[in-house]
């Protein structure tokens, strides 16, 4: 009995044993064949996980209040996995429906050797959710084999509002965002952060968290939300107003150099900017260049006063030309205003004075000024594609001795509107030019960083400052600039009105009509630049830019919290 | 003595073959056993891996979807907060905005207001305030809450 036991556990054991050797020979076999195990190898990692980059959500934009400029939400990227596709019919169909894309190229896309085919990105939120809730839909559609993944959006929630300082947000062709223009180009690597490749495990056992790549940095701009809807409002009225073809407003703190508001007209909405285009996704403000003309008068007279050569008392015979390098230089109207000092000249924004002042400087003395003034250099500004500006010099093949007459009236030389309101910020400020600056701090998880003012330069004496500006709150006060002023405040300003160049000369019938100005004088805390291109109902900027100041000044003196001289005056004596 | 003696012997050596298979079988039945105690360590802790990173995969897609949502509450909430929306909505409502003319300043004691200063590069910065008028408001209520309950 007990033999017959022993006997068939015997046997037993050693079913058992070839058995085993059979699974363990066949295994050995499956997996050290040449051919099976590189495709075992490979069928096993595509099931169980695929390399991936993990990137981090694009910081966020700000303004100076923490009002959000621009953030993220979800799209989605469709694409197809060709060899998952078990009805390609269904697929194609479904997807031809609710997309712009013909049958045909849905099958054909269906039909390729790709592991994956790109249909469509980005797709719109709304768009998403149709197509996952087809796909979550239990019918006799079999749409196996559609990828719909979603992918960061940016958002920019005030439209149009200040599109051209913040640029816009696109996808290269390996989908990444990448910011072009503005805060979004300037700032793209702090904004985008740093991805982290990794691997995507799908099987739970071999699961790990995923890796945390280095977030992008949020961005406090030195904006103000709503001074920068004051500007964009005014500068829309001002285009309908005065039907100019475009135009520019800065407006600055002189004091430390931030932007508190910056636009350009035309504008785009830089949530819609492939279904419209921007026709020019630069932004004026900081990389349009243009002649300044009279606006452009007050560095002339800075330099002069500053190099001693005048006063504002120093007398001037206007006898209405004046004869620079073989060519004769008149006045805006043509006239001779006979003997004026150098407010007169100001108040008069007389060409001929201003010349006479370049050519008793000399060109050494005058081009040393505008250097250190920034004119034909970039101010360095925190913005992408800004522009130097133009600033010929003796020695230059295109600059002639006339040059010196017609640059101290604005004429020959380009500047952008920034580049002109940190020239004068220095006038503002005591004689201190500031960096403008458009960022205000840097916030990365709980790292902080806070911009600091600048000093980019001090191209005259703090007491030249104070004598312009109170030669050019005498000026507007009596003057061309009158509709600039506001009841109330003082302000120091100054009219301009460009002929616009063209091959051989200039246009006959266009100007760029300009104003810049700041206040209160004794406290600056805003200085502004009008620029409007080429206003149809009066080409003067005296009856277009210098109004629009007003109109501006009369609101953003409330919404910066700016009392009338005499209020502030008597709260500061208490 | 010496058959009894060779009885003996001869038993012990027919009993042998069935004392050697008891061993053997013992010895592999304690492996047998061991490899089935290693074995339902390893599936329980296989088991308790396999439900872990489950439970990860979960959290996972359930913190994208919560960062998801996150996102477009965000993105929705600063849409009905845009400056544009908001203007609209006042001038809806008949507000107008407000020009310096309309202003009228009062004088009121510790109002924050803004201090005249200088240019920074001639003399020391300016005195700041961080306080909102908002901010300066509610403090002043709350002032006037406490020395009303006094």
């Amino acid at each position: 009995m007990n033999e017959t036991i022993f006997v068939r556990f015997r046997l037993l054991l050693i079913g058992l044993g070839i058995l085993t050797g059979l699974v363990v020979v066949q295994l050995l076999r499956i997996d050290f064949s040449g051919d099976n195990r590189e495709y075992l190898s490979d069928l096993s990692k595509t099931i169980s996980q695929s390399p991936r980059e993990f990137a981090p959500a694009r910081g966020r934009i700000f303004d100076r209040h923490g009002e959000l400029l621009a953030t993220n939400d979800v799209q989605y990227e469709l694409g197809l996995s060709p060899p998952n596709v078990v009805q390609p019919k269904d697929v194609a169909t479904t997807l031809s429906d609710l997309l712009d894309q013909s049958v045909t190229d849905l099958v054909l896309a269906t039909d390729s050797d790709k592991p994956y085919v790109l249909i469509q990105r980005p797709v719109s939120a709304e768009l998403g959710e149709m197509i996952k809730a087809k796909l979550a839909q239990d019918d006799e559609l079999n749409l196996s084999g559609v990828d719909l993944t979603p992918i960061p959006h940016r958002v920019y929630p005030g439209g149009q509002l200040a599109s051209q300082v913040l640029g816009f947000v696109a996808y290269n062709q390996d989908g990444r965002q990448i910011g072009y223009f503005g805060v979004e180009g300037f700032y793209n690597d702090l904004l985008a952060g740093r991805s982290v490749k990794g691997i995507e495990r799908f099987v739970p056992f071999d699961v790990q968290p995923d890796p945390s790549p280095d977030q992008g940095a949020d961005l406090y701009l030195t904006l103000d939300r709503n001074i920068q809807y004051l500007v964009e409002v005014m500068m829309a009225e001002a285009v309908n107003r005065y039907g100019a073809a475009g135009g520019s407003i800065v407006v600055v703190n002189p004091k430390n150099g931030e932007v508190l508001g910056m636009s350009s007209w035309p504008t785009y909405d830089p949530n819609n900017y492939v279904q419209a285009p921007p026709g020019d996704p630069e932004n004026p403000a900081v990389s349009g260049q243009y002649e300044p003309g009279s606006t452009f008068k007050v560095l002339t007279m800075a330099a002069a006063l500053d190099s001693g050569l005048v006063t504002p008392q120093s007398p001037f015979v206007d006898n209405g030309f004046i004869e620079v390098g073989g060519v004769f230089i008149r006045n805006w109207n043509g006239a001779a205003h006979g003997p004026v000092d150098m407010v007169g000249c100001l108040q008069l924004s007389l060409n001929v004075c201003l010349a006479h002042l370049s050519t008793q400087m000399g060109p050494t003395t005058f081009y040393n000024y505008l250097s250190t003034f920034g004119v034909g250099h970039s101010t360095g500004v925190d913005l992408a594609a800004e522009a130097a500006g133009r600033l010929k010099v003796p020695g230059d093949p295109d600059w002639f001795e006339s040059d010196l007459g017609t640059n101290a009236f604005g004429q020959g030389v380009a500047v952008t509107p920034l580049q002109l309101a940190t020239a004068v910020s220095a006038l503002a400020n005591g004689g201190a030019m500031m960096q403008p600056h458009i960022l205000l701090r840097v916030q990365n998880g709980d790292k902080s960083f806070t911009t600091q003012p600048q000093v980019l330069g001090r191209p005259i004496k703090p007491e030249t400052a104070a004598t312009l500006s109170e030669m050019l709150v005498q000026s507007l006060e009596g003057g061309e600039g009158s509709a600039a002023l506001v009841p109330g405040y003082r302000l120091a300003g100054k009219t301009g009105t460009a002929q616009i160049p063209i091959p051989g000369g200039y246009d006959e019938n266009k100007t760029i009509a300009s104003f810049i100005g700041w206040g209160p004088v004794d406290d600056p805390r805003f200085l502004v630049v009008i620029k409007l291109d080429q206003p149809s109902s009066s080409i003067w900027g005296s009856e277009t830019a210098a109004p629009l100041f007003g109109d501006m000044v009369k609101r953003l003196v409330v919404l910066m919290e700016i009392p009338p001289d005499d209020v502030r005056r008597t709260l500061a004596g208490r | 003595m010496n058959n009894a003696y060779a009885d003996q012997i001869l038993r012990a050596f027919r009993q042998a073959p069935w004392r050697k298979q008891v061993q053997t079988v013992a010895v592999l039945s304690i492996a047998l056993l061991i490899i089935a105690v290693v074995g339902g360590f390893y599936l329980a802790v296989a088991s308790r891996a396999g439900t872990t990173g489950r439970d990860l995969q979960r959290l996972e897609a359930r913190k994208a979807a919560l960062i998801q949502e996150n996102d477009e509450l965000r993105a929705e909430l600063a849409g009905l907060r845009s400056v544009t929306r908001l203007a609209d909505r006042a001038r809806e409502l008949g507000f107008m905005p407000a020009q310096s003319d309309q202003v009228e300043y009062l004088s009121v004691s510790n109002y924050p207001h803004p201090v005249a200063s200088g240019p920074p590069a001639q003399s020391a910065a300016p005195r700041a305030s961080t306080a909102s008028p908002g901010d300066w408001l509610a403090q002043q209520l709350r002032g006037l809450a406490t020395d009303g309950g006094g």
